[in-house]
Protein backbone atom coordinates (compact mmCIF):
# COMPACT_ATOMS: atom_id res chain seq x y z
CA UNK A 1 0.00 0.00 0.00
CA UNK A 2 1.50 3.18 -0.67
CA UNK A 3 -0.89 5.74 -0.17
CA UNK A 4 -1.48 9.05 -2.13
CA UNK A 5 -1.27 12.57 -0.23
CA UNK A 6 -3.64 14.88 -1.21
CA UNK A 7 -3.51 18.40 0.82
CA UNK A 8 -6.67 20.22 1.50
CA UNK A 9 -6.50 24.43 0.84
CA UNK A 10 -8.07 27.49 0.07
CA UNK A 11 -5.91 30.83 0.51
CA UNK A 12 -8.62 32.35 2.19
CA UNK A 13 -10.64 31.23 5.89
CA UNK A 14 -14.16 29.87 6.69
CA UNK A 15 -14.51 28.52 2.74
CA UNK A 16 -14.69 24.79 3.36
CA UNK A 17 -11.44 23.07 4.40
CA UNK A 18 -11.86 21.59 6.92
CA UNK A 19 -15.59 20.19 6.27
CA UNK A 20 -14.22 19.24 3.20
CA UNK A 21 -11.32 17.14 4.80
CA UNK A 22 -13.22 15.79 6.61
CA UNK A 23 -16.22 14.64 4.25
CA UNK A 24 -14.16 13.29 1.28
CA UNK A 25 -11.81 11.39 4.65
CA UNK A 26 -15.58 9.08 5.74
CA UNK A 27 -16.52 9.33 1.90
CA UNK A 28 -13.15 7.44 0.98
CA UNK A 29 -13.40 4.79 4.31
CA UNK A 30 -16.75 4.21 3.01
CA UNK A 31 -15.45 2.83 0.16
CA UNK A 32 -13.32 0.56 2.21
CA UNK A 33 -10.08 2.98 1.82
CA UNK A 34 -7.71 3.09 4.56
CA UNK A 35 -7.50 6.96 5.21
CA UNK A 36 -6.33 9.06 7.86
CA UNK A 37 -6.88 12.87 8.04
CA UNK A 38 -3.95 15.12 9.73
CA UNK A 39 -4.90 18.42 11.20
CA UNK A 40 -2.19 20.51 10.48
CA UNK A 41 -3.78 23.78 11.72
CA UNK A 42 -1.58 24.25 14.53
CA UNK A 43 -3.20 26.26 17.31
CA UNK A 44 -6.80 26.44 15.96
CA UNK A 45 -7.48 22.61 15.75
CA UNK A 46 -11.20 22.06 14.12
CA UNK A 47 -10.63 18.48 12.42
CA UNK A 48 -11.22 16.77 15.76
CA UNK A 49 -14.65 18.53 16.02
CA UNK A 50 -16.23 18.42 12.96
CA UNK A 51 -15.29 14.67 12.79
CA UNK A 52 -16.92 14.17 15.84
CA UNK A 53 -13.41 12.99 17.52
CA UNK A 54 -13.21 15.92 20.00
CA UNK A 55 -13.00 13.43 22.98
CA UNK A 56 -10.81 11.05 21.92
CA UNK A 57 -7.74 13.12 22.00
CA UNK A 58 -4.86 12.20 24.13
CA UNK A 59 -1.41 13.29 21.78
CA UNK A 60 -1.42 15.47 18.52
CA UNK A 61 0.74 15.96 15.89
CA UNK A 62 2.99 18.63 17.98
CA UNK A 63 3.26 15.62 20.50
CA UNK A 64 4.46 12.94 17.70
CA UNK A 65 6.87 15.66 15.99
CA UNK A 66 8.87 16.33 19.08
CA UNK A 67 8.81 12.68 19.91
CA UNK A 68 6.61 12.61 23.28
CA UNK A 69 3.94 10.01 21.32
CA UNK A 70 4.32 7.66 18.59
CA UNK A 71 2.41 8.28 15.39
CA UNK A 72 -0.09 5.25 16.02
CA UNK A 73 -0.42 6.85 19.88
CA UNK A 74 -1.85 10.07 18.00
CA UNK A 75 -3.82 8.50 15.68
CA UNK A 76 -7.44 8.16 16.34
CA UNK A 77 -9.60 5.19 15.09
CA UNK A 78 -13.28 6.37 13.86
CA UNK A 79 -15.64 3.77 15.36
CA UNK A 80 -18.51 4.38 12.87
CA UNK A 81 -15.84 3.74 10.03
CA UNK A 82 -12.91 1.29 10.70
CA UNK A 83 -10.51 2.34 7.81
CA UNK A 84 -10.71 5.83 9.36
CA UNK A 85 -8.12 7.63 11.18
CA UNK A 86 -7.54 11.35 12.15
CA UNK A 87 -4.25 12.96 13.62
CA UNK A 88 -5.38 16.07 15.97
CA UNK A 89 -3.20 19.12 15.20
CA UNK A 90 -1.90 20.35 19.00
CA UNK A 91 -4.20 23.48 19.80
CA UNK A 92 -1.95 25.56 22.30
CA UNK A 93 1.31 26.00 19.78
CA UNK A 94 1.40 27.81 17.06
CA UNK A 95 2.73 26.74 13.41
CA UNK A 96 6.60 27.35 13.60
CA UNK A 97 6.05 24.04 16.13
CA UNK A 98 6.10 21.99 12.62
CA UNK A 99 8.73 22.58 9.76
CA UNK A 100 8.06 21.17 5.56
CA UNK A 101 10.46 17.95 6.40
CA UNK A 102 8.17 16.91 9.69
CA UNK A 103 5.18 16.91 7.53
CA UNK A 104 7.42 14.65 4.75
CA UNK A 105 8.77 12.69 7.38
CA UNK A 106 5.38 11.85 9.11
CA UNK A 107 3.57 11.20 5.60
CA UNK A 108 6.26 9.00 4.64
CA UNK A 109 5.92 6.98 7.96
CA UNK A 110 1.86 6.94 7.05
CA UNK A 111 2.26 5.86 3.64
CA UNK A 112 2.64 2.13 3.88
CA UNK A 113 -0.19 2.00 5.92
CA UNK A 114 -2.87 3.91 4.48
CA UNK A 115 -4.22 4.45 1.25
CA UNK A 116 -4.97 7.87 1.39
CA UNK A 117 -3.47 10.85 3.53
CA UNK A 118 -5.66 13.84 4.18
CA UNK A 119 -3.92 17.18 5.06
CA UNK A 120 -6.15 19.79 6.57
CA UNK A 121 -4.03 23.11 5.72
CA UNK A 122 -4.74 26.40 7.73
CA UNK A 123 -6.15 29.47 6.01
CA UNK A 124 -3.28 32.08 4.61
CA UNK A 125 -0.06 31.12 2.63
CA UNK A 126 2.90 31.36 5.08
CA UNK A 127 4.58 28.68 7.24
CA UNK A 128 1.37 26.61 7.79
CA UNK A 129 0.46 26.32 3.99
CA UNK A 130 4.06 25.50 3.57
CA UNK A 131 4.02 22.80 6.07
CA UNK A 132 0.61 21.49 4.83
CA UNK A 133 1.80 21.05 1.11
CA UNK A 134 5.03 19.67 1.66
CA UNK A 135 4.21 16.17 0.96
CA UNK A 136 1.83 16.80 -1.06
CA UNK A 137 1.04 14.94 -3.89
CA UNK A 138 -2.03 16.57 -5.08
CA UNK A 139 -3.94 19.59 -3.82
CA UNK A 140 -7.48 20.09 -3.62
CA UNK A 141 -8.21 23.43 -3.66
CA UNK A 142 -11.58 24.89 -2.18
CA UNK A 143 -13.06 27.72 -3.04
CA UNK A 144 -16.90 29.63 -3.04
CA UNK A 145 -18.05 31.25 -5.94
CA UNK A 146 -17.58 34.62 -4.70
CA UNK A 147 -14.77 37.25 -5.50
CA UNK A 148 -12.83 37.13 -2.51
CA UNK A 149 -12.33 33.41 -2.19
CA UNK A 150 -11.52 32.55 -6.45
CA UNK A 151 -8.68 35.44 -6.10
CA UNK A 152 -7.52 33.80 -3.21
CA UNK A 153 -7.97 30.40 -4.67
CA UNK A 154 -5.79 31.92 -8.11
CA UNK A 155 -3.21 32.45 -5.55
CA UNK A 156 -2.78 29.27 -4.12
CA UNK A 157 -2.77 27.89 -7.61
CA UNK A 158 0.20 29.94 -8.57
CA UNK A 159 2.03 29.04 -5.43
CA UNK A 160 1.22 24.97 -5.88
CA UNK A 161 2.70 26.32 -9.21
CA UNK A 162 5.77 27.87 -8.11
CA UNK A 163 6.69 24.64 -5.92
CA UNK A 164 5.69 22.19 -8.04
CA UNK A 165 2.96 20.71 -6.39
CA UNK A 166 0.82 20.65 -9.83
CA UNK A 167 -2.03 22.74 -10.54
CA UNK A 168 -4.61 20.75 -8.26
CA UNK A 169 -8.16 20.00 -8.34
CA UNK A 170 -11.26 22.08 -7.98
CA UNK A 171 -13.71 21.86 -5.40
CA UNK A 172 -16.20 25.10 -5.63
CA UNK A 173 -18.49 24.91 -2.20
CA UNK A 174 -21.71 26.37 -0.94
CA UNK A 175 -23.01 26.72 -4.27
CA UNK A 176 -26.56 28.44 -4.62
CA UNK A 177 -28.07 27.48 -7.32
CA UNK A 178 -31.18 29.99 -7.39
CA UNK A 179 -28.43 33.23 -6.89
CA UNK A 180 -26.99 31.49 -9.75
CA UNK A 181 -29.92 31.10 -11.63
CA UNK A 182 -30.91 34.87 -11.31
CA UNK A 183 -27.19 35.79 -12.09
CA UNK A 184 -26.02 36.66 -8.13
CA UNK A 185 -23.50 34.35 -8.29
CA UNK A 186 -20.76 33.31 -10.74
CA UNK A 187 -21.59 30.32 -12.19
CA UNK A 188 -19.66 26.96 -12.07
CA UNK A 189 -18.30 27.69 -15.95
CA UNK A 190 -17.09 31.39 -15.30
CA UNK A 191 -14.81 30.22 -12.12
CA UNK A 192 -13.34 27.46 -14.40
CA UNK A 193 -12.24 29.71 -16.66
CA UNK A 194 -11.00 32.23 -14.49
CA UNK A 195 -9.18 29.53 -12.95
CA UNK A 196 -8.45 27.11 -15.61
CA UNK A 197 -7.54 24.31 -13.42
CA UNK A 198 -9.29 20.82 -13.31
CA UNK A 199 -12.86 20.11 -11.51
CA UNK A 200 -13.40 17.27 -9.28
CA UNK A 201 -16.45 18.53 -6.97
CA UNK A 202 -19.44 20.98 -6.59
CA UNK A 203 -21.30 21.48 -3.52
CA UNK A 204 -23.98 23.14 -2.69
CA UNK A 205 -24.92 25.54 0.40
CA UNK A 206 -27.08 22.74 2.40
CA UNK A 207 -28.16 23.15 5.95
CA UNK A 208 -27.30 19.85 6.67
CA UNK A 209 -23.64 20.60 7.04
CA UNK A 210 -23.91 23.03 9.69
CA UNK A 211 -26.25 20.48 11.42
CA UNK A 212 -23.86 17.20 10.46
CA UNK A 213 -21.13 20.01 11.84
CA UNK A 214 -23.41 20.76 15.09
CA UNK A 215 -23.75 16.68 15.74
CA UNK A 216 -19.89 15.84 14.72
CA UNK A 217 -21.55 13.24 12.46
CA UNK A 218 -19.76 14.38 9.12
CA UNK A 219 -22.58 14.74 6.36
CA UNK A 220 -21.12 12.29 3.40
CA UNK A 221 -22.29 9.53 6.62
CA UNK A 222 -25.88 11.10 5.55
CA UNK A 223 -27.56 9.26 3.04
CA UNK A 224 -30.11 12.10 2.23
CA UNK A 225 -27.88 14.65 2.37
CA UNK A 226 -26.86 17.00 -0.85
CA UNK A 227 -23.89 18.14 0.32
CA UNK A 228 -22.70 14.67 1.48
CA UNK A 229 -24.12 13.05 -1.63
CA UNK A 230 -21.23 15.47 -3.66
CA UNK A 231 -18.77 14.76 -1.49
CA UNK A 232 -19.51 11.31 -2.18
CA UNK A 233 -19.20 11.61 -5.82
CA UNK A 234 -15.59 13.50 -5.33
CA UNK A 235 -14.46 10.31 -3.44
CA UNK A 236 -15.67 8.64 -6.18
CA UNK A 237 -13.96 10.56 -8.64
CA UNK A 238 -10.62 10.47 -6.90
CA UNK A 239 -10.94 6.83 -6.92
CA UNK A 240 -10.85 7.42 -10.43
CA UNK A 241 -14.27 6.70 -11.40
CA UNK A 242 -16.25 8.54 -14.00
CA UNK A 243 -18.58 10.61 -12.32
CA UNK A 244 -20.48 13.30 -13.75
CA UNK A 245 -21.27 16.15 -11.87
CA UNK A 246 -24.84 16.63 -11.53
CA UNK A 247 -26.23 20.02 -13.04
CA UNK A 248 -26.32 22.54 -10.01
CA UNK A 249 -26.34 25.68 -11.70
CA UNK A 250 -29.81 26.78 -11.92
CA UNK A 251 -31.95 23.32 -12.41
CA UNK A 252 -34.71 22.86 -9.84
CA UNK A 253 -34.47 26.06 -8.83
CA UNK A 254 -37.43 28.37 -7.42
CA UNK A 255 -37.37 30.26 -10.72
CA UNK A 256 -38.44 27.31 -12.25
CA UNK A 257 -40.14 25.40 -10.59
CA UNK A 258 -42.64 28.94 -10.52
CA UNK A 259 -42.33 29.02 -14.25
CA UNK A 260 -43.40 25.66 -14.41
CA UNK A 261 -46.31 26.57 -11.92
CA UNK A 262 -47.33 29.18 -13.98
CA UNK A 263 -46.58 27.66 -17.55
CA UNK A 264 -47.70 23.93 -16.50
CA UNK A 265 -46.98 23.51 -19.83
CA UNK A 266 -43.78 26.12 -20.83
CA UNK A 267 -40.95 24.58 -21.92
CA UNK A 268 -39.05 26.48 -19.74
CA UNK B 1 -41.10 35.72 -18.35
CA UNK B 2 -37.94 36.38 -16.92
CA UNK B 3 -38.60 40.17 -17.48
CA UNK B 4 -41.82 39.80 -14.99
CA UNK B 5 -39.16 38.04 -12.67
CA UNK B 6 -36.50 40.84 -13.28
CA UNK B 7 -38.87 43.40 -11.96
CA UNK B 8 -39.75 41.56 -8.77
CA UNK B 9 -36.35 40.84 -7.85
CA UNK B 10 -34.67 43.74 -8.57
CA UNK B 11 -32.10 42.55 -10.92
CA UNK B 12 -33.35 44.19 -14.21
CA UNK B 13 -30.02 45.55 -14.85
CA UNK B 14 -26.62 44.12 -15.24
CA UNK B 15 -26.34 40.76 -13.13
CA UNK B 16 -23.80 41.06 -10.50
CA UNK B 17 -22.17 37.88 -11.13
CA UNK B 18 -21.10 39.39 -14.56
CA UNK B 19 -19.37 42.21 -12.93
CA UNK B 20 -18.11 39.94 -10.41
CA UNK B 21 -16.94 37.86 -13.20
CA UNK B 22 -15.33 40.82 -15.41
CA UNK B 23 -13.21 42.21 -11.97
CA UNK B 24 -11.71 39.13 -11.28
CA UNK B 25 -10.56 38.65 -14.80
CA UNK B 26 -8.71 42.45 -14.01
CA UNK B 27 -7.49 41.60 -10.88
CA UNK B 28 -6.05 38.19 -11.70
CA UNK B 29 -4.26 39.14 -14.15
CA UNK B 30 -2.37 41.98 -12.42
CA UNK B 31 -2.25 39.53 -9.21
CA UNK B 32 -0.67 36.90 -11.85
CA UNK B 33 1.89 38.73 -13.57
CA UNK B 34 2.43 41.07 -10.92
CA UNK B 35 1.99 43.62 -12.46
CA UNK B 36 0.55 46.57 -10.97
CA UNK B 37 -2.09 49.43 -12.76
CA UNK B 38 0.99 51.49 -12.19
CA UNK B 39 3.37 50.07 -13.76
CA UNK B 40 1.18 49.45 -16.81
CA UNK B 41 0.79 53.07 -17.15
CA UNK B 42 4.84 53.28 -16.95
CA UNK B 43 5.48 50.57 -19.50
CA UNK B 44 2.38 52.39 -21.91
CA UNK B 45 4.75 55.51 -21.86
CA UNK B 46 8.14 53.88 -22.66
CA UNK B 47 6.31 52.41 -25.09
CA UNK B 48 4.71 55.52 -26.55
CA UNK B 49 8.05 57.30 -26.54
CA UNK B 50 9.65 54.52 -28.02
CA UNK B 51 7.80 54.13 -31.13
CA UNK B 52 7.56 58.33 -31.28
CA UNK B 53 11.12 58.19 -32.28
CA UNK B 54 10.19 56.35 -35.82
CA UNK B 55 6.90 57.03 -36.44
CA UNK B 56 3.90 59.47 -35.09
CA UNK B 57 1.57 57.50 -32.50
CA UNK B 58 -1.20 59.16 -30.44
CA UNK B 59 -0.40 58.46 -26.93
CA UNK B 60 -4.34 59.03 -26.45
CA UNK B 61 -5.24 56.04 -28.36
CA UNK B 62 -2.46 53.35 -27.18
CA UNK B 63 -3.90 51.10 -25.08
CA UNK B 64 -1.54 48.61 -23.08
CA UNK B 65 -3.10 46.11 -21.49
CA UNK B 66 -2.81 42.44 -19.31
CA UNK B 67 -4.75 39.10 -20.41
CA UNK B 68 -4.71 35.67 -19.96
CA UNK B 69 -5.02 32.57 -22.32
CA UNK B 70 -5.66 29.79 -19.60
CA UNK B 71 -2.82 30.46 -16.27
CA UNK B 72 -0.69 32.13 -18.76
CA UNK B 73 -0.08 36.09 -18.62
CA UNK B 74 0.34 38.35 -21.82
CA UNK B 75 0.76 41.74 -21.97
CA UNK B 76 -0.72 43.30 -25.27
CA UNK B 77 0.13 46.26 -26.73
CA UNK B 78 -2.39 47.82 -29.00
CA UNK B 79 -0.85 50.90 -30.90
CA UNK B 80 -2.54 52.56 -33.86
CA UNK B 81 -0.48 54.29 -36.53
CA UNK B 82 -1.05 57.55 -37.28
CA UNK B 83 -2.44 57.58 -41.38
CA UNK B 84 0.46 57.32 -43.25
CA UNK B 85 -1.06 60.61 -45.93
CA UNK B 86 -0.83 62.70 -42.63
CA UNK B 87 2.77 61.62 -41.70
CA UNK B 88 4.03 62.61 -44.94
CA UNK B 89 2.40 66.27 -44.69
CA UNK B 90 4.09 66.58 -41.97
CA UNK B 91 7.55 65.84 -42.78
CA UNK B 92 7.20 67.82 -45.93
Amino acid sequence: MTAKVLTITSGKGGVGKTTATANIGVALAALGQKVVCIDSDIGLRNLDVVMGLENRIVYDLVDVIEGRARLRQAMIKDKRLPELHMIPAAQTRDKTAIAPSDMIRICDELRPEMDWILIDSPAGIERGFRNAIAASDTALIVTNPEVSAVRDADRIIGLLEAEQKGPGKLIINRIRPELVERGDMLETADVLEILAVELIGLIPEDESVLIATNRGNPAALEPKSKAGQAFRDIARRLMGEEVPFPPLDGTESLRNRLSRLIHPKGAS
Amino acid sequence: MSGIFDRITGHGGRSSAKAAKERLIVVLSHDRADIGPGLLETIKQEIVRVISEHIDVDPATVQVSLFSEGREQHLQADIPITAASSRRKRTL
